[in-house]
Formats: structure tokens, C-alpha cells, sequence
């Protein structure tokens, strides 16, 4: 049994569709994270099944438990959203304590709850104080102790680290890691950076327009997208995308590229050559294409450097191919730092083709 | 500055400070941007760095200090005088008026003649790739074409200097990663100068001719990225850049003369040649990407558990014990997982020795110099 089980789950709003036939488990003890852009669906996932947005069709199953009607307070979730709502009035360990206090737990038991979620969460010092007082990070350190001290059936997070500074978001992306694992509690973590989805998730679930395009662990979205929206919204700087056309010379399957060829014998097997299309894309990953200053084996294709952004512990060269722009990741000390003319190498993967009239790979 | 002559200074800040309720935002920043110039005020919230954009835009009144623009003071010269082009984290765009509006509407308030007005428009529309969106009006556009309207309606009137504060808070990480090459050739192709602030250390990193890094109202560090990347001039600009954070190991340095030897609870005594560094107790400064990490053990290396896997698609960091400390170590996808044993070590070539007590950091380059 699936600690949520999520069925056919339609919400529209007037005439939006907000959501389209959600559907997912969570098991228990995972981490799992909802991903996607600025109205993607989102947080009205994370309302439907808290309870605060009521779906026009389908079923939110808790533990086994039909709640698709129950009110939010009978669903034994809880909730964290981006913006903060301490009580202002209360202190850290108040704030921290409130869930437990209405919920009639023991004193004692409170002080030490409280007390080992403060040390886990490292805000044993800001528990006296009251919230005017506290930094940024301090301040989403204590609501994420309100919301774990419920121990509810499922913890979900709404961006919880978004209005953070880059430092403290890195940080306490690490560290929420640890304590979810600590805990075991169930979360669903709501987030539009791909980088917190990656590196915190058990699975991740990409949604678009309303419309979930795939659920998988970070590996499977990462190396095997289901489509072009995820690849491109998954993975920084993003996979580029090339035209090819498919060329058979003398049996042997292929593709080509601003006039090079690419020899994929794989290709006519895996996929059936009779559905592939004459115009295709391939999908590259930054960090599979290498470039050196001069020609050699790996490196036997020349192009344009058309633009160079430096990042610190990685350079990324865009480089003019056929009609189309081809990044690469580089490490900081690459001898090519500028624009010049510079030769390049891939090996094309035949999971990577995609089909530009769907924006589906062929699989 | 090598070579700058005053021709090439678009603004100066002399000694300026701002001292709130007794607290100094901004402590004595003494900063030249050279015209042309894109350079970032970077550091965590609270560090001064808006507090000094406000100060230049004149929306503050400095308590000691000049601002200079083009060689002349304008500390005391209202907002509107000083030709400054600003756009902030939340856009100003007008929602009931057009693109084309919304570009025509800082011209007109410039009073500049009426066909020169248009065409300076249709230029823009053309190098911003705001064509298709000119008949729409504001409020129809999306997150990130209103921050480019917002930045194409400041551009138009021509500042002399370009203030931006936070300007992608508010977009989504992927539409910024796509905004800030967009920014950065604009800038380029038009000359404009820039002053830029933010706390994300990729948008300085990756834009910036110069960033200057600032914490408690002080200007730490002002160089190119690739020095405050790589050779850091203390403890906080270190820690600050970087992701994932620099790792920072106790460590001791023993012996005399040239001959010192460094040691870690791990490693002991690596050899190390200089004479910028005394004995002591000092932190190492390593990043993840200059830790080597094998399945077998190899020269120099210690056995190492790996507690943690942060999975970033291209590249999979470990956080691994290291003595009593846990250490990150940058990897290639699946070449570990949770629980396993990996060897690691570093070269010293690629470490920063920070002092204890002053946070002060004794770089590679230094290091050879001084033998």
C-alpha cells in the first residue's frame, strides 16, 4: 500500500486546466519532488492533496485512505510554504512546539522533541528568541522544524528554500537531505530548480501545463527523458538540440549534420527504420562533447566558438554547428576560453533522437 | 588601474558610507567602474550591496563619501540629473500599454523629436528580439518577457549607467540560466555600462568583466571571476563562491625555513615549499573538483566512506568522511554510492592555506613567487 495514491486528479479554474490527469504513488519513506516552471500545476497539486483545492475528478488516496473530501485538518498532512508564517509573538521553540501543543502531546515530551529537532536543524540558539529576530535561514530552519514536529503521514513542501540567498539554499539543501533520512517521514517537495530536484529526490515527477511528462528517478530523467521539455528543463546548461537528417550509405544507418555524417548502425534495429522520419533532432548533453584546439580522433569535426560563459569550476563554449548552436561543458582551465575556431567531437546515442513534429525520442 | 586614464571612468565611489541607526551598511567603498564595464556587487543579504546602488541611483544620501560619474561629483545632484538607467527584481512595466508604448514612453519624457523616437525603438525591438511582442500589451507577457521589456524600456533612453538589482529573483532557474547570456551580449554589443547586483554567484560569475565581493558592508575582494574563483583573497570570498562550498579541513604547518610540511588529521606531513608561511595552526581550502578519488588505494591516498550522494545529472558529488570532518568530492556519474569506500587525495597546488585568525589566504601563486 502507497502512502499517497494520486488517480485521474483533474482541477480546472474557469476555463484553465490547472491539472490534467494526475496521477502517482509515493511510498512511504520517500522523497519525492514535483517539478516544473512558473505555473506548471504545481502548488495546485500540493492544495489538492492537502485538501485546501478541491479536484473537479479523481481520487487522493492517505494510507489506503479515500480523503478526496475529507477537510484538510482530518488528512494528517502537513504543509510548509514558501512564505514563511511564523508567529510572530511566539518563540522559536513555541513556534516549533504549536502542532504538538494542540495536538495534546505531553510536555515533556514536547521539550524533548523539540529540543532534538533544534539540534538536528542547528537553531538550538535562536529557540528563546522570537522570529523578528532571526535571519532568513534561521527563519525557514524553524518553519521546517514546525512542519516535521507533526510527524504527519506525509510532509510537503511548497519551494521552502526560494526566497533564500544562493549560499544558504545550498546549505540547507544538504542538510534537509540528511534529516529526511534521519526521520524516514514521507515528503513531497515542491521546487522550479531542477538542481534541488536532482540532488534531494528519490523520484522526481516533471510537470508541465498541467501535465505530468515524467515521473522517474533523477538517472532516468536525466539520461533517458521522455521528451524535449524535460530534457531541456533538466540539466544546467541544457541539452542541445541539433537537425539531422537520416542517411543510409551502402546499408549502413546514420545521420547527418550540417554536412557531417555520423555513422549510427544501432539505429535501424533499436528504432525500425521505417518509422523513423527523414528530419530528426538528436538530443546532446553538454558534458558529452569534447573540443580541443586541434584536430584529432576524438576531436574531428571544426566549428565556430561562438560564446563563452565562464562558471568557475566549469566553462560552457557554444559552438555554431550546422543551423544550430551546440554547448559544451569544459573544464575552467580548457585551453579554449575565447572565441576562435576549435574542433569538436560526439558520439550521437540513439536514445537521443528525437522526433521535432511530437517532441518525443524514439524509443 | 594599469593604463586607465580618467577618460575611461564612467563612476567612482570615494570613501563612501552609509551609517544607519549606528550600524555602517556600507563601510568606506572605494570602487572605479571603467566605462563600458559590467561589473557585479556580489554577497548575501544584508552585505550593503543594494544600500551602495542606492547611493549611486541617489536615492540615498551617502553619509560621507563622492560618487562620481564621468569625472564630476554628482553626490548631491537629484535622481532624475544623473542619467541612470534602473530595473529592480519586481518589473516596471506599464500592463495596460503596449510593448511599443511601454518602449516610446521614457523617449517621450526625454523629449526626443518624434521620428527619432520611433527608430530608436524599432532598433531596439531588433537587437532585444522583442519583434513579435511590440503589439502586445504588458500584461499579456510572461515572467521573463516582462523583465526583458523592463530592461529594453531603461536601455532605450541610453543611461550612462545601468543600475540592476536582483533583476532574475523572481524568474525560474531555467529562464534565467537563458537571460543572462541574453544580458550579457546585449551589454556587450551596446557598450552599456553596468553596475549589477545579486547574491547568486553564477549571474556574477557568469557575466561580469569584474565582481566585487562584499559582506558586512565591505568591499572584500574586487577582481575578475576567474581570480575570485581561483585565488580568493580571504576566507569569506572563498566560501562564498562555489558550489558546492569549498571544503575547509584543520590543518597545521610544521617545520623551518622553505621546508614546511603540512599536515591534516588524515594526511600527515606533505611536503611544502615557502617562505610566505609561518608554523601554525591554518584551514585548508580545497574544492570538490581538485579532490582525486579512486576505487583502489594509490599513492598518498586515505580510505575514505561515502556518507552521501548528491545526484546533479553530469556529475555526482560525494560527501565522504575525511578524519573527523566530511569532505565533498566531485565525480562521474555511478562512481560510487552510498556506503561504499573510495581513496582520496589532493594536490597542494590546488589548496588555499587560510590563517585562522584573519582569514587571510595564501594562494599557489603566491607560493611559488615567494620560492
Amino acid at each position: 500500500m502507497s502512502q499517497l495514491s494520486v488517480k485521474s486528479l483533474n482541477v480546472s479554474y474557469d476555463d484553465l486546466r490547472a491539472l490534467v490527469d494526475a496521477e502517482f504513488d509515493v511510498e512511504e519513506g520517500e522523497f519525492f519532488c514535483i517539478v516544473g516552471p512558473t505555473n506548471a500545476g504545481k502548488s495546485t497539486l500540493l492544495k489538492t492533496i492537502a485538501g485546501l483545492v478541491h479536484p473537479d475528478s479523481g481520487t487522493v488516496n492517505l494510507k489506503g485512505r479515500d480523503v478526496t473530501r475529507s477537510q484538510p485538518k482530518d488528512r494528517n498532512v502537513s504543509l510548509l510554504f514558501q512564505n514563511i508564517a511564523l508567529f510572530p509573538n511566539l518563540t522559536g521553540f513555541e513556534n516549533i512546539a504549536f502542532a504538538l501543543r494542540t495536538a495534546g502531546v505531553a510536555g515533556s515530551e514536547i521539550a524533548s522533541r523539540v529540543k532534538e529537532l533544534g539540534e538536528m536543524l542547528k537553531i538550538g540558539h535562536v529557540l528563546d528568541r522570537l522570529p523578528k529576530t532571526f535571519s532568513g535561514g534561521e527563519q525557514q530552519r524553524v518553519a521546517i522544524g514546525r512542519a516535521i514536529a507533526k510527524q504527519a503521514d506525509l510532509l510537503m513542501l511548497d519551494e521552502p528554500l526560494t526566497n533564500l540567498d544562493a549560499r544558504i539554499r545550498t546549505t540547507l539543501r544538504i542538510e534537509f537531505k540528511e534529516i529526511h533520512r534521519k526521520l524516514g517521514q514521507t515528503v513531497i517537495y515542491v521546487t522550479h530548480d531542477q538542481v534541488e530536484a536532482m540532488s534531494m529526490s528519490d523520484r522526481i515527477a516533471v510537470l508541465h501545463e498541467g501535465r505530468l511528462q515524467q515521473i522517474g528517478t533523477p538517472d532516468e530523467i536525466y539520461h533517458r527523458p521522455a521528451n524535449r521539455f524535460v530534457a531541456e528543463f533538466i540539466g544546467q546548461p541544457p541539452m542541445s538540440f541539433l537537425n539531422a537528417e537520416i542517411s543510409q550509405i551502402n546499408g549502413t544507418m546514420g545521420i547527418e549534420i550540417g554536412g557531417i555524417r555520423f555513422p549510427m548502425p544501432g539505429i535501424g534495429q533499436t528504432q525500425g527504420s521505417a518509422t523513423l522520419p527523414d528530419k530528426l533532432a538528436l538530443g546532446v548533453r553538454p558534458e558529452a562533447v569534447r573540443v580541443a584546439p586541434a584536430k584529432s580522433p576524438e576531436t574531428p569535426h571544426q566549428a565556430e566558438i561562438i560564446w563563452v560563459e565562464h562558471l568557475g569550476s566549469m566553462s560552457v563554449l557554444d559552438l555554431r554547428f550546422g543551423h544550430d548552436t551546440l554547448r559544451a561543458k569544459v573544464a575552467p582551465n580548457h585551453p579554449i576560453s575565447a572565441k576562435q575556431t576549435a574542433w569538436f567531437g560526439f558520439e550521437p546515442r540513439s536514445d537521443h533522437l528525437l522526433n521535432p513534429e511530437t517532441n518525443m525520442f524514439f524509443r | 588601474m594599469k593604463g586607465a586614464d580618467t577618460d575611461d571612468v564612467k563612476l567612482e565611489l570615494r570613501s563612501l558610507r552609509k551609517v544607519f541607526d549606528g550600524v555602517e551598511a556600507v563601510k568606506e567603498s572605494n570602487l572605479i567602474l571603467k566605462r563600458g564595464e559590467f561589473l557585479s556587487l556580489l554577497g548575501p543579504s544584508g552585505c550593503g550591496k543594494s544600500t551602495t546602488l542606492a547611493m549611486i541611483a541617489g536615492f540615498l544620501e551617502p553619509t560621507s563619501g563622492e560618487i562620481l560619474i564621468d569625472g564630476k561629483p554628482v553626490t548631491h545632484v537629484p535622481v532624475q540629473k544623473r542619467r541612470i538607467g534602473l530595473v529592480f527584481q519586481d518589473y516596471a512595466i506599464f500592463t495596460k500599454m503596449s510593448v511599443r508604448k511601454n518602449l516610446l514612453f521614457g523617449l517621450e519624457a526625454q523629449k526626443v523629436p518624434r521620428a527619432k523616437r520611433e527608430k530608436t525603438v524599432d532598433e531596439f525591438a531588433e537587437k532585444l528580439d522583442l519583434k513579435g511582442l511590440m503589439k502586445a500589451r504588458g500584461g499579456e507577457l510572461n515572467m521573463s518577457e516582462m523583465q526583458r521589456v523592463a530592461l529594453a524600456r531603461v536601455l532605450v533612453t541610453k543611461p550612462e549607467l545601468l543600475l540592476l538589482d536582483e533583476p532574475m529573483s523572481n524568474l525560474d532557474a531555467a529562464l534565467r540560466a537563458s537571460l543572462r547570456g541574453e544580458l550579457k551580449r546585449i551589454q556587450k554589443d551596446l557598450g552599456q555600462t553596468v553596475l549589477y547586483v545579486t547574491h547568486d554567484q553564477i549571474e556574477a560569475m557568469s557575466m561580469s568583466d569584474r565582481i566585487a565581493v562584499m559582506n558586512f558592508g565591505e568591499n572584500l575582494q574586487v577582481a575578475s571571476p576567474d581570480d575570485i574563483y581561483h585565488r580568493p583573497k580571504n576566507r569569506f570570498v572563498a566560501e562564498f563562491i562555489g558550489d558546492p562550498p569549498i571544503n575547509m579541513i584543520s590543518c597545521t604547518v610544521a617545520g623551518s625555513g622553505r621546508s614546511l610540511r603540512v599536515s591534516t588529521e588524515a594526511h600527515r606531513d606533505m611536503p611544502f615549499e615557502t617562505t610566505a608561511v609561518s608554523p601554525g595552526d591554518y584551514v585548508l581550502g580545497i574544492r570538490a573538483h581538485h579532490i582525486v578519488a579512486a576505487h583502489e588505494a594509490f599513492q598518498g591516498s586515505i580510505a575514505a566512506a561515502v556518507k552521501l550522494v548528491e545526484n546533479f545529472g553530469s556529475e555526482h558529488v560525494l560527501h565522504v568522511t575525511y578524519g573527523q570532518d566530511l569532505m565533498t568530492v566531485m565525480v562521474q556519474p555511478g562512481f560510487a554510492r552510498e556506503g561504499d569506500s573510495v581513496h582520496v587525495s589532493f594536490d597542494l597546488k590546488d589548496a588555499h592555506l587560510v590563517d585562522r585568525n584573519s582569514g587571510a589566504i595564501y594562494h599557489p601563486d603566491e607560493r611559488e613567487a615567494a620560492a
